[in-house]
């Protein structure tokens, strides 16, 4: 379903068809469901993000401007959901000493190699405190470029800044990140 | 042949990598560097970790009988908040019957008076008494009713405790953030400082870097009934905003009406 067709059917929700509703979770789902995971790294996670989603935008709908595009606007509300899941474990990181908290998000990448896998979650869970190093817009910008492998171009217009900028900050970040988990890999 | 090439080239380089427009030569260049530099070889490590399966792989990927729970549970949920809702609903107007009834009381009342004017003055001052509780109920709803009313009018009504502080700020041209804090903590916690319109409205007025922080702190509230002091003071401490930022009030005053509730332009 293109991006014309689910505002459609979101301006139609709007006007009173609740059926529309089921229409746009069942089209736009799998790409949460997807997006959340590379947050994540765990499936039953991705799921109930995607869900809290969801429900975020059953109850914001009314407030939603169909002059633009309904994807992108869910996908900002996922996102924020996202980043508040991680954020809550930072918060309770600053109070607990060390990355126990974190150690709480399930991570598992179910590929063929056992050891492997162990260790990309081991470090998709240390990218995941290192992230909570980064100032807000430095994580923003990383997050829709590195992470969710958006158009830098596209991320620059839709964010109101010259790609310029954005790829000044998308330098600073990733550079931040490196230093945070060469620390964090130095001190282990 | 390979060329060696410095930090700042890298991360030309791992750009055009993450766009996919990197030539096998550039891919030999940007190894060859991270083999010297531990700093880069990190940013390579997480672009590989994160690169490793597209966002088209990975929903592919999604489980069926998981993307298939979803719309249960949301549906589920969703009948949930509405029954919550309507019952909220049936509470805030359960009363609305009670004024034909007492109506209809107080004509029988009156027709039976001349047969038993005792009972109908002791029934009068009860029926008093009610019409006094009824008052004292319908205003209280009211007062609720203005809290989730979208109307201008109404919203102003229900945020009118905030022209103390809106006073206070237009008292000066900008204030800092550490200001903004200190004014915060005189308003009582749980009075409504934004309505979460205003709150939208403010977030698309404020400079993207602020903005996108507000917006990922205004996905916390899910409520329509706005944003309280205390919960704009929590939020503020954990933004990344410098403490000495300051912010123009004739902006933030124009968003909340205070500008037209205090007669300035």
């Amino acid at each position: 379903m293109d991006d014309r067709e689910l505002t459609a059917l979101a301006a139609a929700f709007q006007r009173g068809d609740e059926g529309s509703f089921k229409l746009l979770v069942d089209a736009l789902t799998r790409t949460l469901i997807a997006m959340a995971y590379r947050y994540i790294g765990d499936w039953e996670w991705a799921r109930d993000l995607t869900q809290e989603t969801w429900i975020r935008v059953y109850d914001r709908i009314r407030r939603y401007d169909p002059a633009r595009s309904f994807r992108a606007w869910v996908l900002a509300v996922h996102r924020n959901g996202c980043l508040s899941h991680l954020r809550r474990a930072w918060v309770r990181q600053e109070t607990t000493p060390g990355d126990e908290v974190i150690k709480e998000l399930p991570i598992a990448h179910h590929g063929r190699n056992p050891e492997e896998d162990l260790e990309r979650s081991e470090f998709h869970r240390r990218l995941l405190v290192a992230l909570g190093e980064l100032s807000e817009s430095q994580r923003l910008v990383f997050v829709r470029v590195d992470l969710e492998q958006e158009d830098q171009k596209e991320v620059a217009q839709d964010l109101g800044i010259k790609p310029a900028t954005l790829r000044a900050t998308l330098h600073f970040a990733r550079k931040r990140l490196a230093s945070v988990l060469r620390q964090s890999e130095e001190s282990q | 042949m390979n060329q060696r090439i410095d930090c700042e080239v890298f991360q030309d380089q791992l750009d055009a990598l993450s766009e996919a427009q990197l030539p096998d030569e550039g891919m030999e260049q940007l190894r060859l560097h991270a083999a010297s530099c531990p700093q880069c070889a990190m940013q390579l490590r997480v672009h590989e970790h994160l690169a490793a399966r597209s966002p088209r792989d990975l929903e592919a990927a999604v489980p069926d009988e998981l993307a298939g729970s979803v719309w249960p549970r949301v549906r589920a949920e969703i009948a949930t908040h509405e029954s919550a809702r309507e019952s909220e609903r049936s509470r805030r107007h359960g009363w609305s019957w009670l004024v034909p009834a007492l109506a209809a009381a107080t004509v029988l009342l009156i027709v039976g008076s001349g047969l038993l004017y005792r009972e109908v003055k002791q029934l009068h001052e009860r029926e008093t008494a009610l019409v006094h509780q009824i008052g004292e109920q319908q205003r209280r709803l009211a007062e609720l009713d203005l809290r989730t009313s979208m109307d201008p009018a109404a919203r102003a009504a229900s945020l009118a405790g905030r022209t103390v502080w809106e006073r206070a700020l237009s008292r000066r041209k900008s204030v800092s953030v550490a200001e903004l804090e200190a004014m915060l903590h005189s308003v009582p916690e749980r009075a409504t400082v934004f309505s979460a319109a205003e709150m939208e409205a403010l977030s698309e007025s404020i400079p993207f870097w602020t903005a996108t922080a507000v917006g990922a702190a205004l996905s916390e509230i899910r409520s329509d009934d706005g944003i309280q002091a205390g919960e704009l003071l929590r939020l503020v401490a954990t933004l990344d905003i410098e403490p000495g930022r300051r912010i123009p009030t004739a902006r933030i005053l124009a968003i909340s009406g205070g500008a037209a509730r205090l007669g300035r332009s």
